[in-house]
């Protein structure tokens, strides 16, 4: 089942006169379940590209469907509402909200969502095993090393039952230990419970454990590899 | 929600407690100014109404403008009887006042003579403590009483015979010598140079107006809602016959002065609160400078922007609160102190006190008006603040501050 369809996708930076295309034309569809690395080198378009598919950042021109929503047309305030409904988000670093415990953090969209607080606390105990946090619940964030924050961001972006998960540079500021327990963390959600993820990166070996890897060069899709 | 602004509030402890530290101060200084301004002013002006006008007073219309017998009224009008009703309204007071030419020896001088009725008066004046050689009236009393400064100008004593001449009622002559029997210190000198008193029954006999009064002062029980009840009498008699002033009308000068000094006072506060106010502003910049990447985050996940900026409120407000709450806190039993052990004056200004007749106290003021009126100030300084995050929250760049 596609639940990302993206046409004629552009974005194009306008700089002090400078005109920047970051995005340039790009077509793609994303299925249920894929597991998506997105490369390329810097300044190809990765961020761009992955802010425009969780409606961060809207685009020059195209347009992109999610679930056959065209998330380009909604108002500002219903796009606010449609991620926190549909998209998980993992960012590069400093994600978690520095007052909040761990399970406060992952509890966070839920409780935007006005989620009783019984089921609150079920699914962020149920979520801080699966990344193997149970015994740092009650712990803030700077108390947590940062790839155990980064393990807490995925287990946020997983509370409100997303339809997928973007992640920019997940592993960016991780020793290479922690970012592969992320990514095994990530690729076990994958496999077991089919959870769509969309991450960028430099590292090869985060590269390596990916199914799908599409390769941005100035913008556009270079390559698109399936293995396995 | 709520948790999380609380929290916020304790990430920069230092900077949380210097801004309600300065909100404190402001409140803290501005409730003990205003208690001890509005506390001066009060005794003041009580002191001077009290021995002269009263705060209301009730007239035949146009009485004021001409002072004259023509528009005198009946004491036994059932208008009286209507505002003696009136909730608040602790009394009424009936006086004649009128002007008569005063001369003793080869001295002249044009005076204020007032008819009074000596127990009545009395209770509302306590010009029997305002008498500094002989007695206050009896009952049935004949003689004058003179203020301080027009005496000295006669070069009377106590038990001389002034002669007074004026014009009656409906253009009866009034003449009559009359004996003193006390002398008396007003606070205001413009009023301590120009007094005659004289017992209300005496003074209608002088001027042939038997049962009349020229003018009602209508005693109330609390200052402060001299409007209110001004707008009910004014509501509940016929305005087309009558007039109902308040010191403010009848006493222009002093009331200018009033609002004068009121005025020094307000921009006094104004000054403090626009420095507090620009504390709190630069507070909550570099609250919102620093926190932009985490406010993105925030806004990415889900959070509405209007939800993110009742966030930042609620932390703003709850550091104001904090300085609201212990200012009112501090200056409370200090302005509760001082209200019931007025400080006492010396020196200089002692004697000016003295001069006008009154102790000298420096009161203040305890009502809730000024106290709760910091709280609406800093309120309003918080709203005002706010157009700030409210301005930078809706305008906030995810991309570029999630990328920092
Ligand atoms: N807000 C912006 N204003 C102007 N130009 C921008 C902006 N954001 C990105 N760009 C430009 O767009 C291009 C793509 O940037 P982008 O951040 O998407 O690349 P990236 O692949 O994520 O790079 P990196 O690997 O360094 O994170 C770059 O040339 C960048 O300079
Ligand atoms: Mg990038």
């Amino acid at each position: 089942m596609k639940i990302i369809e993206i046409t004629n996708l552009t974005k194009v930076y306008s700089e002090n006169g400078n005109e920047v295309v970051a995005v340039n034309n790009v077509n793609l569809d994303f299925e249920q379940g894929e597991f998506t690395a997105v490369v390329g080198p810097s300044g190809s378009g990765k961020t761009t590209f992955l802010n425009m598919v969780g409606g961060i950042d809207n685009p020059t021109e195209g347009q992109i469907l999610v679930d056959k929503v065209n998330i380009c047309s909604l108002k500002s305030s219903e796009l606010i509402d449609f991620r926190m409904n549909n998209i998980g988000f993992v960012f590069q670093a400093y994600n978690l909200i520095p007052v909040l415990t761990a399970k406060e953090n992952v509890e966070f969209i839920m409780f935007l969502q006005n989620k009783p607080k019984a089921e609150r606390a079920k699914r962020s105990a149920e979520l801080l095993n699966a990344v193997g946090l149970s015994d740092r619940m009650n712990s803030r964030p700077s108390k947590l090393s940062g790839g155990q924050q980064q393990r807490v961001a995925v287990a946020r972006a997983l509370a409100s039952r997303p339809k997928f998960i973007l992640a920019d540079e997940p592993t960016a500021n991780l020793d290479s230990k922690s970012a592969e327990t992320l990514l095994d963390i990530m690729e076990k959600l994958n496999r077991e419970e089919n959870i769509t993820f969309i991450f960028s990166t430099h590292d090869p070996r985060v590269v390596n454990k990916a199914r799908r890897v599409i390769t941005l060069v100035d913008g556009q899709v270079a390559k698109d590899e399936r293995n396995n | 929600m709520l948790i999380l602004a609380w929290r916020n509030l304790w990430r920069n402890k230092r900077r949380t407690l210097i801004t309600a530290a300065s909100v404190f101060f402001a409140v803290f200084f501005a409730i003990l100014l205003r208690g001890f301004h509005a506390g001066t002013w009060s005794y003041l002006i009580d002191s001077v109404l009290h021995s002269y006008t009263g705060y209301i007073q009730v007239h035949t219309k146009d009485f004021w403008e001409n002072k004259s017998f023509d528009y005198s009224m009946a004491a036994d009008n059932p208008a009286l009887e209507k505002i003696k009703g009136i909730k608040g309204v602790k009394g009424l007071i009936p006086r004649i006042e009128s002007f008569s030419l005063a001369s003793y020896g080869d001295k002249t001088k044009g005076v204020i003579t007032v008819g009074i009725d000596p127990m009545i008066e009395n209770n509302f004046s306590a010009l029997d403590k305002k008498i500094v050689r002989g007695r206050y009236f009896h009952e049935k009393d004949t003689g004058i009483i003179l203020s301080e400064r027009l005496a000295n100008f006669l070069k009377v004593k106590v038990n001389d015979s002034l002669v007074l001449l004026s014009q009656g009622y409906q253009g009866a002559s009034a003449n009559g010598v009359f004996r003193i029997i006390g002398i008396v210190k007003l606070p205001a000198p413009e009023f301590d140079n120009q007094m005659v008193y004289m017992p209300l029954s005496a003074a209608q006999e002088f001027y042939s107006m038997q049962s009349r009064l020229t003018s009602v002062i209508v005693d109330i029980d609390n200052p402060q809602k001299m409007d209110k009840i001004t707008k009910h009498i004014a509501k509940s008699i016929d305005t087309k016959s009558f007039e109902v002033m308040t010191w403010e009308d009848m006493l222009v000068e002093l009331y200018q002065q009033y609002v004068s000094d009121e005025g020094g006072g307000v921009i006094m506060l104004v000054l403090l609160y626009i420095i507090v106010g620009f504390g709190v502003f630069g507070t909550v910049l570099m609250m919102i400078s620093e926190r932009r990447h985490e406010y993105a985050i925030m806004i990415a996940l889900g959070m509405q922007r209007s939800s993110l900026l009742k966030l930042v409120g609620t932390e703003l407000f709850y550091i104001c609160f904090i300085g609201v709450l212990f200012g009112t806190a501090f200056s409370l039993p200090i302005i509760t102190y001082f209200h019931f052990h007025p400080l006492q004056i010396s020196g200089n200004l002692a004697d000016v006190y003295a001069a006008f007749g009154m102790e000298p106290l420096l009161p203040v003021a305890w009502r809730t008006d000024y106290i709760i009126q910091q709280a609406i100030n800093v309120t309003g300084i918080v709203a005002i603040v706010l157009l700030y995050p409210i301005y930078s929250v809706y305008k906030l760049d995810l991309t570029k501050a999630i990328r920092r």
